[in-house]
């Protein structure tokens, strides 16, 4: 980069995708405390022009639909080109709850596409464009479910594995170009997204607030550790799943498969 | 092994069956007894020689759209309203370097490994929720644990296991849902997926090795397994043990 063009870009920059809501919103807000210049895409427009305004101005949105699977690889190279990136973060994710019968196919198209392959293009459109800094790295946003097991909500338990072994698969590859892979698998967080998906007559206090889940996610991207567990629950929940993991899957169908309104998609 | 009587007259359905493992599969099946319904990409005229006969084949490409629908269709045409054993096999790898890969080619593996097996078994849950439960079938592989030559192809099969696992639960004990991860076998599959040979790919497993051990364990209806070295050499021990039960 020539000294002309640095000197403009004074400012690092971040990458959040599904910016405009729930974790990736809390994650954006506080790159930009953290002094990042952030590029955020979603769906939600208005989420994003108020993500750009509660942020005091230092979030470029980009409006993009990750559901359309066609449309996927443009969208990554529109995202690509706002690069390059000290960090990056794939965040946007859905999920269809439910018996798996009772969800339509094309919600679990849906799922599957929002989830897993729009993450899978982003991350190697990054790579091939060379936009993410030399040490920089990628965080991809699998769940808790990678380690437990999740009965009632099968396609995104099945988009969520995906992405955490599509992670482990490339972290030595992209380690060679200067990316470090990280992945995190998150527990329950308090957000509106997860209380729809979620038994009504769940404790919404058990979830972690998603202001200090961003934190933790946020420090282990900067450590550029491959695997990140945060906080107690979902340490617990991965060491449990790792040995016991008939026995959690039996607590998850118990505790939420069981105990579901209906389905939610 | 099973006896005749057993599969006389089941409905099954194979995808990915006109080569490899599931062309294998398929004539074990066959032999049974049992009534075929088998998928593949390639049209009918290239069916291969071998080809058992009276097996309806659907064309079925796992990267299109389309593929439940045509399912139900045929399996509509042919009056099936019930199925026994649904057997996802179909699959397809691609051995290149992450950042290398085309996003075309990301989502063709993604819509073939895990989207495609994933719609299917949605569409066909009225047959398998029969009186009778029907078993279904998916089968891994023991790269879904990562791989960096394969990491889209990882992704897939690891994405299907997430699933199976969920399934299992959710259906727990009504209709059987097993997944059975098979190591490298010696179908050719690495040489289409772009590897060169390497002498060591002799040391793969044989296909009918894999068929026959598969053949059991479906009948068996072991919920998790997996087929590689280890069992190849379990498997052979016990043979040498106990000649009597391959007879």
């Amino acid at each position: 980069m020539s000294e002309a063009v640095s000197g403009i870009r004074n400012k690092k920059r971040a990458l959040v995708t599904g910016a405009a809501n729930g974790l990736g919103k809390a994650i954006a807000l506080q790159l930009s405390e953290l002094g990042y210049e952030v590029v955020a895409v979603d769906l939600d427009e208005a989420g994003l022009l108020k993500l750009h305004l509660q942020s005091i101005e230092t979030v470029i949105g980009i409006q993009g639909d990750f559901s359309r699977a066609a449309g996927l690889k443009s969208l990554a190279d529109k995202i690509a080109a706002r690069g390059p990136f000290e960090l990056a973060f794939l965040v946007a994710g859905i999920s269809a709850t439910g018996a798996f019968e009772t969800i339509p196919r094309k919600n679990h198209e849906k799922v599957l596409t929002v989830n897993a392959l729009a993450p899978l293009i982003i991350a190697n459109r990054l790579a091939a464009k060379n936009t993410v800094v030399n040490g920089g790295s990628l965080m991809f946003v699998s769940s808790l479910s990678n380690a437990i097991g999740y009965p009632g909500a099968a396609s995104y338990a099945a988009s969520k594995d995906a992405i955490a072994v599509y992670a482990k698969s490339i972290r030595k590859p992209f380690g060679k170009l200067g990316i470090k892979v990280c992945c995190t698998f998150p527990g329950p967080i308090k957000t509106e997204h997860a209380a729809r998906h979620a038994p009504t007559a769940a404790d919404e206090n058990k979830r972690m607030p998603v202001d200090r889940m961003a934190k933790k996610i946020i420090a282990a991207a900067f450590k550029g550790k491959p695997v990140n567990y945060p906080g107690a629950f979902s340490k617990i929940g991965g060491i449990a799943g790792c040995y016991f993991p008939k026995w959690t899957t039996g607590k998850v169908r118990k505790a939420i498969f069981e105990r579901l309104d209906g389905p939610v998609y | 092994m099973a006896s005749s009587n057993e599969l006389k007259g089941k409905r099954v359905l194979i995808t990915g069956a006109t080569d490899g493992i599931g062309l294998r599969l398929l004539e074990r099946f066959k032999d049974g007894g049992a009534k075929l319904i088998a998928t593949g990409s390639r049209p009918k005229s290239e069916l291969p020689k071998n080809w058992p006969r009276k097996v309806t084949y659907v064309q079925a490409d796992q990267s299109k759209r389309d593929t439940p629908r045509k399912l139900v269709k045929a399996l509509t045409k042919h009056k099936w309203s019930t199925l026994d054993y649904l057997v996802l096999n179909a699959g397809v790898g691609l051995a290149i370097s992450p950042e290398q890969e085309t996003a075309m080619q990301i989502r063709h593996s993604f819509s073939v490994n895990l989207l495609s097996p994933i719609l299917i078994v949605r569409a066909l849950y009225p047959l398998l929720a029969s009186e009778e439960p029907g078993k279904l079938t998916l089968i891994g592989s023991t790269a879904r644990k990562g791989n960096q030559n394969f990491a889209t192809y990882s992704a897939g099969k690891a994405g299907i296991h997430g699933f199976a696992r969920a399934l299992r639960s959710e259906w727990d004990g009504n209709m059987g849902v097993q997944f059975v991860d098979i190591g490298p076998v010696a179908t050719g599959m690495h040489e289409r997926a772009g590897m060169q040979h390497k002498w060591w790919h002799r040391l793969f497993l044989k296909p009918d090795f894999v068929a026959d051990r598969l053949f059991e364990l479906i009948l068996e209806g072991k919920p998790a397994a997996k087929i590689d070295h280890a069992d190849w050499i379990a498997q052979s021990l016990y043979s040498l043990v106990l000649p009597a039960r391959r007879a």
